[in-house]
């Protein structure tokens, strides 16, 4: 019956409890969106990067080498000699080297020049490949093509279909001539390489050496930008263990034309950096919850002083002291309740929306779900909220019962 | 019995003392019923409020079935007063937040006379017998002033309590009215035994009462401790 008072007394100032319910959600869902973003894309992040325990590139940002093979996104930074390949191939200490070349597109999708050893790698040793096919096979010979889950969805490729690859990263590259055969069809991964096309890197090869044949027959100097044979754009190793791993990237600091980096270290070192922007953002978020409670103190406080009258009936009817407390504090508890409620659903929804955008954007899938520290939210914003009630309920449960009667 | 011995209540602030009621002696057997009467601030109200145990006496005791109410805690004079007291006021009586019907629950779920799975249907069965049983789910500004004075008595009669006290209860209503919600409190405290101390200054409503006990301002005593009393 205390609550149902409590209850009644929101329902009965419907604009002043609405907006205080509001601010707190405000505060809670602003939080909890920049909770789950930076849970959901530091999972997807390294999730993303699984794969890959060690990438060798040409030298430069290592960020740039990491979106651009791990993510599929930004240009390539350049290539590096096949023979750094085969050298990798080759060292005792590796598991498996995989040759990746990157430089053409399907209306935007990337067309991944790979070794079809691809097919085989394993993220983690005993685990099941990587890649796997919802239909077809692996490709065998030049032109023939695997596509990712999402690139087959959105592009509405299919077994045997065929496509013609262009130039570049972005849809409307020049168009290279030789058309290449749909063979397989991947599951999702749930990364970058759902948006991939992968190819068998002799085309890549065979691809460019007829698109500089053309361009030299147009004399045109550019064979800088197009001196792509027997070059990889980047090698994804496996080492054999932890420690080979840490002796490879050691023996590989004397590699002049290349350099080998750890993605998920990268990512680590990536997300340091943007986690300083999220910082800002959640002491924001935590101001805002302190204004919000502080907000809604005044509120119940303004509205208990308001129904003085009220109370003094309640009193007059055998409610005790502590009665009249358990109600104003039950007012302060409900409002908060309805606020962190109602604010844990909008940052979900917001994050959902947002992980539509990421996914369709950015490629990579955040993850779902409510985290512990958003329970640690509920469980601490629901607390502080009847914390803060305890102020009015404290200043207004005594009252003179003979003033208001 | 109601028994009230030298009972004073003052107020004080950094100039003065103020003495809002004083009465000497004054015993209302079981079961009767009187009439409180007095000038404005002849003290009725705080007088009610004392009895009722919402206020404690400054000096003096008063007793209900020799309980002395002035030296019970205040935890326990809350108790009491839920389960033994049923109070009307002269207006806006009811909590305006709540509807007619759970301003009758919420009475009863203060005292706890009233088995929790009987409450509802007492509730109604009052309401019919104060002609509201229509007005249940409206809430109180929704309902006439009379209206809302019968639920008021309703609600004070819910616990079947052994004290009803009405301060003013028909102050602010037309005559019909008036003694129509007279008449319900007088009828319940005749057929429960219960003991009825109304408190008014309209004629017509004290002489229905065989009892009325007149209350003089504190500041006309002469002594000014004591307050008389008497038997019309």
């Amino acid at each position: 019956m205390r609550l149902l008072i409590a209850w009644r007394n929101l329902l009965a100032k419907p604009v002043q409890s609405g907006l205080t319910i509001l601010i707190v959600a405000a505060a809670i869902a602003m939080l909890a969106v920049v909770t789950l973003l930076s849970t959901g894309t530091h999972a997807g992040l390294v999730r993303a990067t699984e794969p890959f325990d060690l990438i060798v590139g040409a030298k430069g940002s290592p960020n740039q080498l990491v979106l651009n093979t791990v993510f599929l996104k930004d240009v390539p930074i350049g290539n590096v000699s096949y023979e750094i390949y085969e050298k990798l191939s080759e060292n005792p200490l590796v598991d498996s080297a995989i040759p990746l070349a990157f430089g053409d597109n399907y209306k935007g999708y990337t067309i991944v020049g790979c070794g079809s050893d691809i097919f085989f790698h394993q993220p983690k040793v005993g685990q099941q490949e990587w890649l796997q096919f919802a239909a077809g096979r692996p490709f065998s010979v030049p032109f023939e093509a695997v596509v990712g889950a999402k690139a087959a969805q959105e592009l509405g490729l299919r077994l045997g279909d065929e496509f013609k690859s262009a130039h570049g990263f972005i849809p409307g590259g020049h168009a290279h001539d030789h058309a290449y055969q749909v063979v397989g069809i991947l599951q999702p991964v749930n990364g970058p390489y759902d948006q991939a096309i992968l190819v068998p890197i002799e085309s890549i090869w065979l691809a460019h050496e007829k698109h500089e044949s053309k361009v030299e027959g147009e004399a045109i100097e550019d064979s800088d930008e197009h001196d792509h044979e027997h070059e990889v754009t980047a090698v994804l190793v496996k080492p054999k263990g932890y420690s080979e791993a840490m002796r490879l990237y050691q023996q590989f600091q004397q590699e002049k034309g290349a350099q080998m980096i750890f993605p998920a270290q990268v990512i680590v070192q990536l997300f340091s950096i943007l986690g300083q922007g999220e910082q800002m953002l959640r002491s924001i978020a935590y101001i805002i919850i302190v204004m919000g409670l502080i907000i809604m103190a005044l509120s119940v406080y303004w509205s208990a002083l308001g129904r003085a009258r009220d109370r003094s009936i309640l009193r007059s009817l055998g409610a005790s002291a502590k009665d009249i407390f358990t109600v104003i504090l039950a007012e302060s508890a409900l409002l908060t309740i309805l606020g962190v409620a109602l604010g844990i659903l909008t940052g979900h929804g917001i994050y959902l929306a947002l992980v539509k955008v990421m996914e369709s954007k950015a490629a990579i899938v955040l993850t779902s779900g409510v985290t512990l520290e958003e329970i640690y939210i509920i469980i601490g914003g629901t607390l502080f909220g009847i914390l803060a009630g305890l102020i009015p309920a404290a200043l207004t449960y005594k009252i003179d019962v003979a003033k208001y009667l | 019995m109601l028994e009230i011995n030298q009972v004073r209540k003052e107020y004080r602030d950094v100039l003065q003392t103020i003495t809002a009621v004083a009465v000497d002696h004054l015993r209302i057997a079981t079961g009767e019923q009187i009439a409180l009467v007095g000038p404005s601030g002849s003290g009725k109200t705080t007088l009610l409020h004392l009895i009722s145990g919402l206020l404690i006496p400054t000096t003096g005791e008063i007793k209900f079935n020799e309980i002395i109410l002035s030296s019970m805690p205040e935890t326990w004079r809350d108790t009491w007063r839920a389960k033994a007291v049923g109070y009307v006021f002269q207006k806006l009586n009811l909590l305006p937040s709540l509807r007619v019907r759970d301003n009758l629950l919420v009475a009863m779920s203060f005292a706890n006379v009233i088995p929790k799975k009987e409450q509802q249907q007492w509730a109604i069965q009052l309401l019919d017998q104060v002609g509201v049983s229509d007005k249940l789910d409206k809430f109180p500004h929704q309902l006439s002033m009379g209206e809302q004075q019968r639920v008021a008595a309703a609600r004070a009669v819910v616990n079947k309590p052994s004290l009803i006290l009405a301060d003013e209860p028909t102050a602010s209503l037309d005559q019909d009215n008036g003694l129509l919600v007279l008449d319900m409190l007088r009828q319940f405290a005749k057929e429960s035994g219960s003991t009825l101390v109304v408190s008014t200054h309209d004629r017509q409503i004290m002489n229905q009462f065989e009892r009325i006990c007149f209350l003089r301002k504190p500041s006309e005593e002469v002594s000014g401790s004591a307050t008389s009393n008497r038997l019309a």
